[in-house]
């Protein structure tokens, strides 16, 4: 009897040992099922949206930018460079495509065009662009404005216009182009390169910028980084940070 | 049995924590490039557009001498060396000398070429974009003159270049004008051309002459002389000798060489070869291997190859029409030539065995001379209008065609300087005609020679090995 009643309670002794690891297990396993689930959530979370690749949205400084509405007149198309091509160097004046079989032009060819006028500067934040388009009496925006608003503003959606941000692009712009040198052979042959500047609170570019989107020509790449090296420090920005830098040549 | 469950329990829980760990550290390795995107985004990006400034500003220091130098045996050396250097380096459109009157720091170099240096701050105040320093010396033993420079990028404060010359005694200004193109290639990634000469046709002798000039007009002097009559000099490569038509009277037009160095052997090029025909013109591929000939076949101006060394023909066109004019690619791979198989003289353009030959020109009923851009990018060619011609350029697949020099009076003769950043030709604009160049772009135009004479059929050399 008193070997069955032994027994028993070693049964049911070991029966709430099984049943306390039981519980213990499943308390981990609820604790890793939430930890799956956070790490889940992290993901959902820190996906970025859809879009193929997010861009900076693009401000274009000029002193036209913070210029009153009503002053700005109607801004022709501007030709807004493209896409970098790689090409290593070209002729940059009077370019005129002509197409084969043309007419033979009885004495003098005609004239070429004249040097291309500097770019005019495109607002690319909303209300500006419209203003624009509204005053120039356009109803849908040129094909070259159009792919820099797509290509920098795209995923990354857009900000509402910051005076205080655009005083400040507008006087880097400046400081920037006091040091950058373009040579005649990249004139006018739409070279582009971004680099990635960080930009202290007080101005002072930290090391050295990193090219994030080659020209496709090393030399027109490096002018750009030796620019902003040149030119730090830079007028304090409105948030220490990295800073996104288009070079339009 | 509970020694298992226990063991058991153990590593489920190890698997558990396994799992969570890995999971926290994917989710940290994906989350984190995507947090620095995001922080990237929320800066928007600046866009500069180009502004003033094309050349780089160069400060050049007046190069130490050696205290062993002899100052009565040379002089003010460093002054004049000094004076070569800033005039090589400036001939480069895209780089410039910045003045004394901003120099932030000595004039003179210190003679000690150190591997770092902390006053590229105050260089930088000053606007120079590079600084150049060094020493010169006599060597004692055989009397070269021996330079040693070193090339800073002052943004980054890093060296560029740091090189060692040694020549032979009384060439230091052409000494100077190797070292300066060379410093261009450090600060702008593409070798200057001060150094290099030009070659061209002058009646100055009162004969059809050959005759070299330096690339800035400097130093002209003959490189032939006789009764002939000489006509489309070229360089050969390595710029070793130069190449050119004789005209002798009684004899049919040959190709002859005329050479500096012993390396080359001067004379007739190639006597054995077609001694029946005459022989028009000879253009050498870049690498040497090649000679372009034109020649005569049934009356018309035909095209071949010869292989240097074999003598080997290979006839590139077939046609009753007239083909001259032959331009290797800088690849040596395609050749532009001139032919009037389509009624007039057009640029055309083939493989370097005659194969896919395709026309380029389809403006203006007179289209000649073409010269093939160094980076390939672009064939330069004369163009007639009226009575006149032009400059003009054009792609080699045709897409891209606009003139490049125009003038009432006739702009002829392309060349290519060998870092394609200026085009020779000749242009009757002041009554005679003369040797001028031009930017790329077009613009800065200069004139090299100055009357005596008519001086034409310019022909730009390419770099010395």
């Amino acid at each position: 009897m008193n070997s069955a009643v032994l027994r028993v309670d070693r049964l049911e002794a070991w029966g709430e040992r099984r049943d306390e690891r039981v519980r213990q297990e499943w308390r981990k396993r609820l604790i890793a099922s939430l930890v799956g689930h956070l790490v889940v959530v992290a993901l959902v979370v820190g996906l970025p949206s859809p879009s193929p690749l997010p861009m900076p949205p693009v401000v274009t400084v000029d002193l036209l930018a913070a210029a009153p509405r009503a002053a700005m007149k109607p801004a022709p198309r501007a030709p807004v460079p493209r896409r970098p091509t790689p090409v290593v160097a070209a002729p940059v004046q009077k370019k005129k495509v002509l197409p084969r079989e043309a007419p033979k032009v009885s004495e003098k060819p005609v004239p070429a065009p004249p040097r291309e006028v500097p770019p005019e500067p495109v607002l690319d934040y909303d209300a500006a662009l419209a203003a624009l388009r509204k005053e120039a009496g356009e109803d849908t925006p040129a094909p070259d404005a159009e792919e820099i608003v797509d290509e920098a503003a795209e995923s990354a959606g857009r900000g509402q216009f910051d005076p205080e941000l655009a005083a400040w692009q507008m006087a880097v712009d400046r400081r920037i182009k006091q040091t950058w040198v373009v040579p005649a052979e990249f004139r006018n042959i739409s070279l582009r390169t971004l680099l990635s500047a960080q930009i202290m609170g007080d101005g002072t570019v930290l090391g050295s910028p990193r090219v994030k989107r080659s020209s496709g020509n090393p030399s027109y790449d490096d002018n750009a980084v030796r620019a902003i090296i040149q030119a730090s420090p830079l007028p304090p920005p409105p948030r220490a940070g990295d800073w996104p830098i288009w070079f339009n040549g | 049995m509970q020694q298992r469950q226990g063991k058991k329990s153990m590593k489920l829980n190890q698997k558990i924590a396994r799992a969570g760990l890995c999971g926290l550290c994917t989710a940290w390795l994906v989350g984190l490039p995507v947090l620095e995107v995001r922080a990237e985004q929320e800066n928007q990006a600046i866009v500069v557009q180009a502004g003033g400034r094309t050349s780089h500003l160069v400060a050049v220091q007046e190069f130490a001498e050696s205290i062993h130098s002899d100052p009565a045996l040379v002089g003010d050396r460093a002054r004049r060396f000094r004076e070569s250097l800033q005039r090589g380096i400036a001939y480069t459109p895209s780089t410039s000398i910045l003045s004394d009157a901003a120099f932030m720091g000595p004039l003179t170099s210190s003679g000690e070429l150190a591997p770092s240096r902390d006053d590229c701050p105050e260089w930088r105040s000053g606007g120079a974009d590079a600084f150049v320093e060094g020493r010169m010396r006599t060597n004692p033993e055989d009397g070269r003159l021996e330079v040693e420079i070193a090339v800073w990028d002052v943004a980054r404060c890093v060296r560029l270049l740091k090189e060692k010359y040694s020549r032979a005694p009384g060439q230091l200004d052409r000494t100077a004008l190797l070292i300066a193109d060379d410093i261009v290639g450090a600060i702008t990634g593409r070798r200057g051309a001060s150094s290099t000469e030009i070659v061209f046709v002058s009646t100055r002798s009162g004969h059809r002459e050959i005759v070299l000039m330096d690339a800035d007009g400097r130093n002209t002097r003959g490189a032939t002389r006789g009764n002939s009559v000489k006509a489309f000099p070229t360089r050969m490569p390595g710029s070793e000798g130069i190449l050119y038509t004789a005209y002798v009277t009684g004899r049919l037009p040959d190709l002859f060489v005329t050479a500096r160095s012993s390396r080359v052997r001067a004379g007739r090029m190639l006597p054995g070869l077609l001694p029946e025909k005459p022989k028009y013109r000879g253009v050498f591929d870049p690498k040497g291997k090649y000679l372009a000939l034109v020649t005569s076949v049934d009356g018309a101006a035909e095209l071949f190859r010869v292989e240097r060394d074999t003598q080997r023909l290979h006839r590139l066109t077939h046609s009753k029409a007239i083909e001259i004019s032959p331009a290797w690619s800088p690849d040596g791979k395609r050749m532009a030539f001139v032919s009037d198989r389509s009624g007039s003289p057009q640029i055309y353009v083939m493989d370097r065995d005659g194969r896919n030959k395709r026309r380029l020109t389809f403006q203006g009923g007179y289209n000649t001379t073409p010269a093939w851009s160094p980076d390939g990018l672009w064939i330069a060619y004369q163009s007639r209008l009226g009575a006149q011609f032009d400059i003009w350029l054009i792609d080699p697949e045709g897409k891209v065609n606009f003139p490049l020099v125009e003038h009432p009076r006739s702009d002829e003769g392309a060349t290519w300087s060998p870092d394609g950043r200026r085009i020779a030709f000749s242009s009757t604009r002041r009554g005679r005609a003369d040797i001028y160049t031009v930017d790329r772009s077009g613009g800065n135009l200069k004139r090299l020679t100055r009357g005596m004479g008519d001086n034409t059929h310019p022909s730009w050399s390419p770099y010395p090995r």
